[in-house]
C-alpha cells in the first residue's frame, strides 16, 4: 500500500515538473523576449453601427507595440452582444461588480455620470494634456458630451447628426418643383417649415396615395425623441445645478405631436414601437413608401449595405435627402442631436497610462477615420476631416454642416430613468392608452418618485 | 394484497431509531437535494428579502433604507393595472391552454393511433423545445404590425387592412404566446394519465354503449383529477413568475398593458437598475407564491401526494 | 348486437376523422412558422421577412467562416461556433446529470421512506416552485460571486439545476410510487442492502422517469438565456443563446437567412434529444395516478 502511494506520488511530481517545464518554455523569459508583456482588457459593445470601435483598439495596439521600449501589450477584447447601450451599461456594472472590470470600455456618453459616480471611470483632464497634438485637435463642442460635474471622463469616438430623411421622388409626384424640394432644408433652417407643416404635408401625400405612411420614427428607446422636445423650445437639464429638467409645456407639445400624427393626421401607425427596424428602413429607402423618417446619418450606410440602395451618391440623393429636425414653432430654431459613443479608462485599471495610450492611438486621425468612413459617423477631430477618405465621402460631407445645431442629451446619472419614463409615455400616447395630458401627468409622477431631488419641474 | 402483510410485519416491529446508518441514508439520498436547493434557492430568496431593505443600485452601491421600498410599492400608481394584467394572464393562460388545451390535446391524441398521436404531441412540444430567443423571433415576425408580417400578409390576401395585434389586444398575445408553450406540459401529463386508465374500464363502458363523451366525462376525467390538480397548481405558480416570453415579444407594452407582475419586477430591477426596489418587489412575489401554495395544500387535497410511504417510518 | 357494434365502429371512424381534422387545424399555427424558419435558413432572399426564395447554403457560413465580419449586420468577430456549441453542450449535459442524479436519489427517498418532517419537506419543495427563480437574479449574482462561480458554466449548471429540482423531485417520486413495493421488499429479504436494492432493483424500474426528466433538464440547460446572459461575462464561455442573440443584434432583423440558419442549428440538438427520449415522456405520472 505504502509502496503504491509513493509510486503515485512520484508520478505526480513528474507531471508537475513536466507542466512547469512546459509553462516555462512558453513564457517570454525563456524565449528570450526582453519586453514585459502587459495584458490590457477591453470591453466593447458589439454594435452593428460601429464595429470599428472594437477593431480600432486592436489596430492601436498593433501600432503602439513597436514604439514601446520595455513592454508588449496584448489586448484581450470582449465584444458583448447587448441589445442597446442602456443594457450594455448594466452589463458593464455587473462585470465591475464581479471584479472583472476591463481597463478600457465603450459607453454611450449619457451614462458617464453613472460610471463616474461608481468609481469605474478615470478622470482624464490631466492625461489629456500629455497628448496635445491629439486632443487639441478635437472639436471643442465634443468635450461637453464627456464631462460630468465639470470633469472629463471619456474620449468621444464618433458623433453623428440626426435628421429627418425624406423622399424626393414622392414630393415630385406630389407636384413640388425641383426648386421647392431643394429649398426645403433651407426653409427648415429659417424656421419657415415647422413640425406641423411637415405633418400636414405628409398627410396630404398619404391621402393622395403616394406613400403608405407619412412619418416614421425609431421603434425603440433612443435619443431621437428629445429632438422634438427641444424643437418645441424645451430644456432637459439645468446648467447651473446640473439637475434634470421636466419642461412641462414642451413635453406636452411633444406628446401632442405624436398623438396627432397617429390620430389627427394619420401619418404614423399606432403600433410604431412594435415595428421591426427592417420594416421601417427597407420600405423607406428601397421602396419609397414612407415620406419622412426621423433617423441618423449612419442609417444611410444601412440603406446601402442592407437594403440594396445605390452606393452612387448622385443617384442616392436624387431620391433621398434630409433636413434638420424642424422647429415646433414658426421662426424657431431647427434641431439635431449628437450622441457620441466614448472610450472610458477604468479608474480601477492597473495600467491606466498604457490603457490611455491605446485610447489616444485609437483616436489618431487615421484610425478614427476608418471608423467614421465605414460606419457613416461624423468625425470628432479636425484632422480626420482633412483625410481624403473622409473628404470624398459624400454623405459625411453633406451631414457635417448640420452639427452647427448639435445638442446633447444630459450626462446625468439618472438620465436612464428619465429616458425610460419618456419612452413609456410616448408609447402610451401613440397607442391611445393615455391622452397627452394624462401622459404628462404620468411622466411627472414617475419622475418625481424615481428621480426625486435631482429633478426640476418647469412650466 | 395478501403478500403484503407478512412483509409489513418484517419491518414494522423494528422501532426505527435515528441510528447512524439511517442518518447516513438520509444524507446520501436527500443530502444533495437539500444542499443544492438551500444554497441556490433558499439562501438567494432570503438574500432577496434582505436586499429589499436597501436601495442597492445598478452600480451595486446602496444603503439600508428599511421598509422604504415597500412603502413605495404601496403607493405605486401602476400597480393596479399590473395586478389586473397578472390575474387575467395567469387565469386565461391556465384555463385556455395549460389545462384546457392540454386536456383537449391529450384526449384527442390518445384517441387516435399511437403513431399519429405521437406526431401531434411532438408538434405541440416544438415551442417548448425551441430556444426562447428563436421562439420570440418567430412571434415578432408573426405580429409585425406592418403589412410585411405573417398575420397581415394573410389579412392582405383576405382584403383586410394591416392590424397591430399587440396594440389591438395585448392580453390575447401574451396568453397565446405562453399558452402554446404551456399546453404541452399538461398534454404530456394528461396523456400519460389517460393511457394508464385501465383499458377494461373503457372497454366495459363501450360495450355498454356509452358514447365517447360520456366515457370521458364519467370514467377518464375522474381518474385524472389528480394530474389536473397538479398541473393547475404547478402552472399557476410557474405562470405567476414567468415573464421572459412577454419581455421578448411585447416588452410589456403598449404602455403597461401587457406588463405582468414578474415582468414589472424585472423592469424595475434590471432595466431601471433599482436592485433594491426590485428585490422588494420580488420578495412580495415570493410571499404570494408561498401563500398560494398553502391555499392549494389545504383546499385541493394535496395530502394525497404525501400519502404515507410503505416501508418505514420514524 | 352486431349492428350496434357496426354503428359504433362507424361512429368511431367519423369521430376519429373529426379528431384528425381538429388536431390538424389546431397545429397549423405552430407548423407554419417552423416551416418558414427552415425555408428561410436555406433561402437567398426573404423579402421583408416573408417569402423565401432561391436555394442557398450561404446562410450556414457561420459553421465554416471564422469571422463573419459586419456584412452580417453584427459587429466584429463572433467566437468560434464550435467553442460555443461545446459550452452549450457542457451546460446542458451538466444540468442533466445533476438533475437526474439528485432528483432520483431524493425522489426514491420521499417515495419510500418516512422521516421526521417529511410532510414539511414536501410542502417546502412545493412552495419552492412558487419562488420566482428569475427574480432572484441579483441575489444569485451576488451569491455566485461569493462562491467564485461567476463566468463558469458550472455555476450556471448548479443554479438552473437547483431551480428545477423540486419539479424533477415530484416527477421521480411519481415513478417510484408506481413501483409495486413488494419488488423492493423481496430484494431486501434476500439480504440486499437498501442501497443495493435501490441500485439494482428500483432504478431499472424508473428508467422512463429518468428519461423524462433528463429530457427536461437537457432543455433547461440548452435553451437558457437569462441566466447565461447574467452570469457569463466572458466571450469564451458563450453559449448558443448568446451567439444567436449576437446575430440578431438589436433586433434589427437584417440578415433573415443567417438568423434563421443559426436558429435552426440551435434547435437541432434539442430535437435530437427529444427524439431519443420522447417515448419516456408519456410515462410521467405525478404524485401517483396509479396509486
Amino acid at each position: 500500500m505504502r509502496m503504491r502511494m509513493s509510486t503515485r506520488g512520484w508520478t505526480l511530481v513528474l507531471i508537475l515538473v513536466l507542466v512547469a517545464v512546459f509553462a516555462l518554455s512558453i513564457s517570454p523569459a525563456v524565449t528570450g523576449q526582453a519586453k514585459r508583456e502587459v495584458v490590457i482588457r477591453a470591453a466593447v459593445r458589439a454594435d452593428a453601427s460601429g464595429p470599428d470601435r472594437a477593431v480600432n483598439l486592436q489596430r492601436a495596439v498593433d501600432r503602439l507595440n513597436p514604439k514601446l521600449p520595455d513592454v508588449t501589450i496584448r489586448l484581450q477584447l470582449e465584444e458583448a452582444p447587448t441589445p442597446g447601450w442602456a443594457e450594455e451599461t448594466t452589463r458593464l456594472m455587473r462585470v465591475f461588480a464581479a471584479g472583472e472590470g476591463p481597463d478600457v470600455y465603450t459607453i454611450a456618453h449619457e451614462f458617464v455620470g453613472m460610471f463616474a459616480k461608481a468609481g469605474h471611470a478615470l478622470i482624464l483632464d490631466e492625461m489629456i494634456k500629455k497628448y496635445p497634438e491629439t486632443y487639441n485637435d478635437f472639436f471643442p463642442s465634443q468635450w461637453t458630451s464627456v464631462k460630468h460635474r465639470g470633469r472629463i471622463y471619456g474620449i468621444p469616438q464618433d458623433t453623428e447628426a440626426r435628421m429627418i430623411y425624406f423622399r424626393i421622388d414622392r414630393l415630385k409626384q406630389f407636384g413640388w418643383s425641383d426648386a421647392q424640394i431643394k429649398g426645403l432644408p433651407g426653409r427648415v433652417e429659417k424656421g419657415d417649415f415647422t413640425l406641423t407643416d411637415m405633418a400636414e404635408l405628409a398627410q396630404q401625400m398619404k391621402d393622395k396615395g403616394l406613400v403608405d405612411w407619412g412619418f416614421y420614427h425609431r421603434p425603440t428607446r433612443g435619443p431621437d425623441y428629445y429632438q422634438i422636445i427641444l424643437a418645441y423650445g424645451g430644456k432637459l437639464q439645468d446648467e447651473k445645478s446640473g439637475k434634470l429638467v421636466l419642461d412641462r409645456s414642451a413635453t406636452l407639445d411633444f406628446l401632442r405631436f405624436l398623438h396627432d400624427n397617429v390620430y389627427k393626421y394619420k401619418i404614423t401607425p399606432s403600433g410604431m414601437t412594435n415595428i421591426p427596424w427592417r420594416s421601417i428602413l427597407g420600405p423607406f429607402s428601397a421602396e419609397g413608401k414612407i415620406q419622412f423618417i426621423m433617423g441618423g446619418i449612419w442609417q444611410s450606410g444601412e440603406f446601402i449595405r442592407d437594403y440594396g440602395v445605390t452606393k452612387d451618391p448622385v443617384e442616392f440623393f436624387t431620391n433621398i435627402d434630409w433636413t434638420l429636425i424642424p422647429s415646433g414653432r414658426k421662426g424657431g430654431k431647427p434641431v439635431t442631436l449628437s450622441h457620441p459613443i466614448i472610450y472610458i479608462v477604468s479608474a480601477r485599471s492597473k495600467e491606466k497610462d498604457l490603457a490611455f495610450r491605446i485610447v489616444t492611438e485609437a483616436s489618431s486621425a487615421e484610425l478614427n477615420a476608418i471608423h467614421a468612413v465605414n460606419s457613416y459617423h461624423i468625425a470628432v477631430r479636425k484632422a480626420v476631416t482633412q483625410l481624403a477618405a473622409y473628404k470624398n465621402h459624400a454623405w459625411l460631407n453633406r451631414a457635417t454642416p448640420l452639427l452647427e445645431y448639435a445638442t446633447f442629451i444630459p450626462n446625468h446619472e439618472d438620465f436612464g430613468r428619465y429616458d425610460q419614463i419618456i419612452y413609456e409615455a410616448m408609447q402610451a400616447v401613440e397607442t391611445n392608452r393615455l391622452t397627452p395630458d394624462a401622459a404628462l401627468q404620468f411622466v411627472e409622477n414617475q419622475m418625481r418618485s424615481q428621480i426625486r431631488d435631482q429633478l426640476m419641474v418647469v412650466e | 394484497m395478501a403478500t403484503q402483510a407478512p412483509v409489513l410485519s418484517v419491518t414494522r416491529p423494528v422501532p426505527s431509531r435515528p441510528t447512524r446508518r439511517r442518518a447516513g441514508l438520509i444524507l446520501l439520498f436527500l443530502g444533495p437535494f437539500v444542499l443544492l436547493t438551500v444554497v441556490f434557492f433558499v439562501i438567494p430568496a432570503v438574500l432577496t428579502g434582505l436586499l429589499g431593505l436597501t436601495d442597492l443600485d445598478a452600480a451595486f452601491q446602496g444603503q439600508v433604507v428599511g421598509l422604504e421600498n415597500f412603502r413605495g410599492f404601496a403607493a405605486d400608481p401602476l400597480l393596479p393595472r399590473v395586478l389586473l394584467n397578472t390575474v387575467v394572464y395567469v387565469f386565461f393562460t391556465l384555463m385556455c391552454f395549460n389545462v384546457g388545451m392540454g386536456l383537449l390535446l391529450a384526449l384527442m391524441t390518445t384517441h387516435i393511433s399511437d403513431r399519429a398521436g405521437t406526431v401531434f404531441r411532438a408538434i405541440w412540444l416544438l415551442p417548448r423545445l425551441t430556444p426562447q430567443v428563436v421562439y420570440a423571433l418567430l412571434w415578432l415576425w408573426f405580429v409585425d404590425p406592418t403589412k410585411y408580417g405573417l398575420l397581415n400578409t394573410v389579412r392582405g390576401w383576405l382584403g383586410l387592412s394591416a392590424l397591430d395585434l399587440i396594440s389591438w389586444s395585448p392580453w390575447l398575445v401574451i396568453v397565446i404566446v405562453n399558452g402554446l408553450i404551456g399546453a404541452s406540459l399538461g398534454m404530456v401529463i394528461f396523456s400519460s394519465a389517460i393511457k394508464s386508465v385501465p383499458e377494461d374500464y373503457v372497454r366495459a363502458a363501450r360495450v355498454d354503449g356509452a358514447a365517447s363523451l360520456r366515457i370521458i366525462r364519467y370514467i377518464i376525467l375522474p381518474l385524472i383529477r389528480w394530474p389536473v390538480t397538479f398541473v393547475l397548481v404547478y402552472q399557476t405558480l410557474a405562470l405567476l413568475t414567468s415573464y421572459e416570453y412577454i419581455l421578448l415579444v411585447t416588452g410589456g407594452g403598449p404602455f403597461y398593458d401587457s406588463t405582468v407582475y414578474a415582468l414589472y419586477v424585472f423592469k424595475r430591477a434590471i432595466e431601471s437598475g433599482d436592485y433594491g426596489y426590485g428585490a422588494a418587489l420580488a420578495f412580495i412575489l415570493v410571499v404570494v407564491g408561498a401563500v398560494a401554495a398553502q391555499f392549494y395544500w389545504r383546499f385541493l387535497n394535496f395530502e394525497r401526494m404525501i400519502t404515507q410511504p410503505r416501508i418505514e417510518s420514524d | 348486437m352486431a349492428g350496434l357494434a357496426r354503428r359504433a365502429r362507424r361512429r368511431d371512424a367519423a369521430a376519429r376523422a373529426a379528431i384528425y381534422g381538429a388536431l390538424g387545424l389546431l397545429s397549423l399555427p405552430i407548423v407554419i412558422p417552423y416551416l418558414w424558419l427552415v425555408a428561410a435558413a436555406f433561402s437567398q432572399r426573404v423579402s421583408y421577412g416573408l417569402l423565401p426564395s432561391g436555394f442557398t447554403l450561404n446562410n450556414w457560413r457561420f459553421l465554416w467562416v471564422g469571422n463573419l465580419g459586419f456584412v452580417t449586420g453584427t459587429a466584429g468577430r463572433l467566437p468560434n461556433i464550435w467553442q460555443v456549441v461545446w459550452n452549450s453542450l457542457v451546460l446542458a449535459a451538466g444540468t442533466t446529470v445533476v438533475v437526474v442524479v439528485v432528483a432520483t436519489l431524493a425522489g426514491y427517498f420521499v417515495s419510500r421512506h418516512d422521516f421526521r418532517r417529511r410532510a414539511a419537506f414536501l410542502k417546502g419543495a412545493l412552495v419552492l416552485q412558487a419562488f420566482p427563480g428569475i427574480t432572484l437574479l441579483v441575489a444569485l449574482f451576488i451569491l455566485l460571486r461569493t462562491l467564485n462561480l461567476l463566468n463558469s458554466v458550472a455555476g450556471v449548471i448548479l443554479v438552473i439545476a437547483a431551480l428545477h429540482l423540486p419539479f424533477a423531485l415530484f416527477v421521480m417520486k411519481g415513478f417510484f410510487d408506481g413501483i409495486p413495493w413488494d419488488i423492493e421488499m423481496s430484494a431486501l429479504i434476500d439480504g440486499a442492502s437498501r442501497l443495493r436494492a435501490w441500485y439494482t432493483v428500483l432504478l431499472p424500474q424508473v428508467r422512463n422517469g429518468i428519461g423524462a426528466i433528463a429530457m427536461f433538464a437537457f432543455l433547461w440547460g440548452w435553451t437558457d438565456y437569462i441566466f447565461v446572459l447574467t452570469f457569463i461575462l466572458r466571450r469564451n464561455s458563450w453559449t448558443m443563446a448568446l451567439y444567436l442573440n449576437a446575430v440578431i443584434g438589436e433586433y434589427r432583423f437584417v440578415d433573415y437567412g443567417l438568423m434563421a440558419a443559426v436558429g435552426v442549428f440551435y434547435m437541432i440538438p434539442s430535437l435530437l434529444f427529444f427524439l431519443f427520449t420522447q417515448k419516456y415522456l408519456l410515462q410521467i405520472t405525478i404524485g401517483g395516478t396509479k396509486a
